[in-house]
C-alpha cells in the first residue's frame, strides 16, 4: 500500500459541553487520521458525537458551551487546538472548510449568491473584487449549475435545494481548502439529487486535491464515497477500517447492527431490522462498554469495564471485548 | 412595487370611510353641548339656539354627516367651533411641530436603541448584556412627565442650556425629544437584542463563521440585516404613536403639538377639529403601515421579488 501524508490527525480528542445540568461528554477520546487526497467517513447515530468532532476541528465551538478539554488536532503536523481565535479564523474557510446538512437554511436569505461566494475569497486571498467574482463564477460552473452568470445575481430563495447545496459546495471549495468537512451534505436532499451531489463532490475533490471528512449516518453513502471509515458511538470510535474491509468483515456488534438495518434490494421483509434500544443519555453513561446495554452479545465483563482497541490487522481496529478474544460469531 | 403601493393606497379608502363614519357619530355621543359652550354660561336659551343654528348643529344628524362628507371630498375639514378658523389651518401649524418632535425623538431613539440592542445581543449573558438591558428597563420604567421635569430642572433651570418650554427653534426640541425618545429607545433596544440573538443562531450565521469571516463581518454583514426585519415593525408602530402627539410630554413642555390640540378640542366639544385629528391619526397609521411593508421588501428580497 502506498504511504500517503497524514493531512489531519485527531488524537485523543475530548470535547465537553458545560450545561446548567452538568457536563456532557460529546466527544470522549476520539482518534483518527485523514490521509492526503482520501475520504474518511465518520458514521454514527444522532448524538454519537460526529458533528461535534467536526465543529471541534473547525474551531466553531466558541459560541456554544462546548470546549476542547484534551487532545490534539494536527493539521499538516501542526496542532491547531491551542491557536488563538484569530489564527483559527484564518484557517476556517481557507485550509479547512465545511458543508452543512441544511442547504435551505445555510445560505443567507438576503444576500446574493455572488456576494456569498466572493466574501470568502476576499477574506482569505489578496485579490480584487472582479478577480474574486471570476474565481467564484468558475467554481460555481464546476458544480454543474446552469446559467451561472444569472445565478450569481440571484437570492437563495430563487434556487432549488439541490442548487443551493451546489452553491454550498462551491462556497466551501472556492478557496481550494486542504480539507473539506461534509456534515451530512445529502441528508436533506431527495435521492436522485443525492447521487448527483455525491458524484460532484467526488469529482471536485479529485480536481482540487482536497481531502474529505465525510460525516453521515448513511452507510450507503459511505460505500459510495469513502476510502476509510470510522464508526462512532457515544463520543467514542468503536471501529475503524478500510471501507471494503468494514463492509466485508464488520466486527463491532454496533457496526453489524448498522449494516443489518439497511434494507436489501430485492429482499422481501415484513419488518426492518433495528438495533434495539436508544443511545444512552449522555448524563447517565453506562460504566463499561457504552454499547453493552443494547448489545445482543454482551457479557458480564462488557458491563463492568470498557474495552480498548484490538488490532485486527490491515488497519482494522475494533473496540470490543469479544473481538479481543477473537471469539465472536 | 409601484403597482403594489397603488393597490395598497386604494385599499385604504374603505378603512378611512369607516373611521370617518364611526368618529362622526361617536363624538356626538360625548355629553356636552358645543353651542352652550360657545354661547357661554350666562347665555339665554334663545342665544344658544341662535349659535346652534349658526353652526348648523340644529340640522338632523345625517344631514350634518353628509355636509361633512361633502366637505371632506372637496378637501375641506370644516371650521373650528372654538377658534372659528379653518380646521386645516389650525392643525397645520401644530402638525409641523409634532412632526419635527417625532422625527427628532425617533431618529435618536432608533440609532441608540438598535446599537444598544446589537451590543447586548452580541454579548448575551455577559456584563455588556446586563448593563444594556438594565439601562433599557430603566428607560421603559421612567414615567415621561417625571423625566421631563427632571430634564427641565437640570438643563433649563440649573444649567440654563435649553429653554424650558415652547416651540420654534431646534433648542425647543431637545428636551422633549429626549423625554419622548427614552422609552422608545429602550423598547427598540429590547427588540433588537432578542432579534439579534435569534438571528445569530441561524444556520447561515454558522456558514458565515465557517467561511472564516471576521466576527464583525458576521454580525453586521449577515446577522444585522436579517434581524432588522422584525425591528422595523416596532419602529413603525412607535412612529405612528408619536405622530399622534404626546399629551403628557406636550403638557410638561407647553409644546404646541397635536396631542394638546386634541385635548383642547375635546374639552371644547370642537367636533370638526376632533373628527379631523382622528382622521389624520388613522391616515398616518395606514401610511406608516404601508411604509413598513415597503421596507420589509427592501430588507427581504423574497417579498420584493414574489
Amino acid at each position: 500500500m502506498e504511504s500517503r501524508k497524514n493531512i489531519l490527525e485527531v488524537k485523543n480528542l475530548h470535547t465537553y459541553f458545560h450545561t446548567s445540568s452538568g457536563i456532557v461528554r460529546s466527544v470522549d477520546g476520539v482518534d483518527f487520521t485523514l490521509q492526503e487526497g482520501k475520504t474518511l467517513g465518520i458514521v454514527g447515530e444522532s448524538g454519537s458525537g460526529k458533528s461535534v468532532t467536526a465543529l471541534s476541528i473547525m474551531g466553531l465551538l466558541d459560541d456554544t458551551t462546548g470546549r476542547i478539554e484534551e487532545g490534539e488536532i494536527l493539521l499538516d503536523g501542526r496542532d491547531i487546538v491551542p491557536l488563538s481565535k484569530e489564527e483559527k479564523r484564518q484557517i476556517r474557510g481557507n485550509k479547512i472548510s465545511m458543508i452543512f446538512q441544511e442547504p435551505m437554511t445555510s445560505l443567507n436569505p438576503v444576500m446574493k449568491i455572488g456576494q456569498q461566494l466572493t466574501e470568502c475569497i476576499l477574506q482569505h486571498q489578496k485579490v480584487s473584487k472582479d478577480e474574486a467574482w471570476r474565481i467564484a463564477e468558475e467554481m460555481l460552473r464546476k458544480t454543474g449549475v446552469p446559467r451561472v452568470e444569472r445565478m450569481m445575481k440571484e437570492y437563495p430563495f430563487q434556487l432549488s435545494g439541490g442548487q443551493r447545496q451546489r452553491v454550498m459546495i462551491a462556497m466551501a471549495l472556492v478557496c481550494r481548502p486542504r480539507i473539506l468537512i461534509a456534515d451530512e451534505p445529502t441528508t436533506a436532499l431527495d435521492v436522485t439529487i443525492q447521487a448527483q451531489i455525491l458524484d460532484l463532490m467526488n469529482n471536485l475533490k479529485r480536481d482540487i486535491g482536497t481531502s474529505t471528512l465525510f460525516i453521515t449516518h448513511d452507510l450507503g453513502v459511505v460505500a459510495e464515497v469513502c476510502d476509510e471509515v470510522v464508526v462512532m458511538y457515544c463520543g467514542r470510535v468503536v471501529e475503524k477500517a478500510d471501507v471494503y474491509e468494514l463492509f466485508a468483515h464488520p466486527t463491532h456488534p454496533y457496526t453489524k447492527g448498522l449494516l443489518h438495518s439497511i434494507p436489501k434490494l430485492g429482499e422481501r421483509v415484513d419488518e426492518l431490522e433495528a438495533i434495539p434500544g436508544n443511545v444512552p443519555n449522555p448524563k447517565y453513561m453506562p460504566a463499561g462498554c457504552k454499547f453493552a446495554p443494547r448489545c445482543a452479545y454482551a457479557t458480564e465483563k462488557c458491563h463492568q469495564a470498557e474495552p480498548a482497541f484490538t488490532d485486527l490487522g490491515n488497519g482494522h481496529t475494533c473496540r470490543c471485548w469479544l473481538c479481543e478474544k477473537g471469539g465472536m460469531a | 412595487m409601484l403597482k403594489y403601493t397603488l393597490k395598497r393606497m386604494i385599499g385604504m379608502i374603505p378603512t378611512l370611510i369607516i373611521v370617518v363614519t364611526f368618529v362622526f357619530f361617536f363624538i356626538r355621543l360625548i355629553p356636552g353641548d358645543p353651542a352652550r359652550m360657545i354661547a357661554g354660561e350666562q347665555a339665554t336659551l334663545e342665544d344658544v339656539e341662535a349659535v346652534r343654528e349658526n353652526l348648523g348643529l340644529n340640522k338632523p344628524i345625517y344631514v350634518q354627516y353628509f355636509i361633512y362628507l361633502n366637505g371632506l371630498l372637496h378637501g375641506d375639514l370644516g371650521t373650528s367651533l372654538r377658534t372659528k378658523r379653518p380646521v386645516a389651518q389650525e392643525i397645520a401649524s401644530r402638525y409641523v411641530n409634532t412632526m419635527q418632535l417625532t422625527l427628532a425623538s425617533l431618529a435618536w431613539a432608533t440609532v441608540v436603541g438598535v446599537l444598544m440592542g446589537v451590543w447586548s445581543g452580541k454579548h448575551r449573558g455577559k456584563w455588556q448584556d446586563y448593563t444594556g438591558m438594565t439601562v433599557a428597563v430603566s428607560g421603559i420604567s421612567v414615567p415621561n412627565f417625571w423625566l421631563g421635569f427632571l430634564l427641565i430642572m437640570l438643563f433649563a433651570v440649573k444649567l440654563r442650556w435649553m429653554p424650558t418650554t415652547g416651540a420654534g427653534s431646534w433648542r425647543n426640541l431637545v428636551l422633549p425629544a429626549i423625554t419622548l425618545g427614552t422609552s422608545i429607545a429602550a423598547i427598540i433596544a429590547r427588540f433588537t437584542r432578542s432579534s439579534i440573538i435569534e438571528t445569530l443562531k441561524e444556520d447561515y450565521v454558522r456558514t458565515a463563521r465557517a467561511k472564516g469571516l471576521k466576527e464583525r463581518a458576521v454580525l453586521w454583514g449577515h446577522a444585522f440585516r436579517n434581524s432588522m426585519i422584525s425591528v422595523v415593525t416596532v419602529v413603525g408602530l412607535q412612529f405612528g404613536f408619536l405622530l399622534g402627539g404626546s399629551v403628557v410630554t406636550e403638557q410638561v413642555f407647553a409644546f404646541p403639538g397635536l396631542g394638546s390640540l386634541l385635548i383642547e378640542s375635546v374639552n371644547y366639544r370642537d367636533y370638526p377639529a376632533i373628527q379631523s385629528l382622528i382622521l389624520i391619526f388613522s391616515l398616518q397609521f395606514l401610511v406608516i403601515n404601508l411604509l413598513v411593508d415597503i421596507l420589509y421588501a427592501v430588507l427581504n428580497p423574497e417579498i420584493k421579488l414574489s
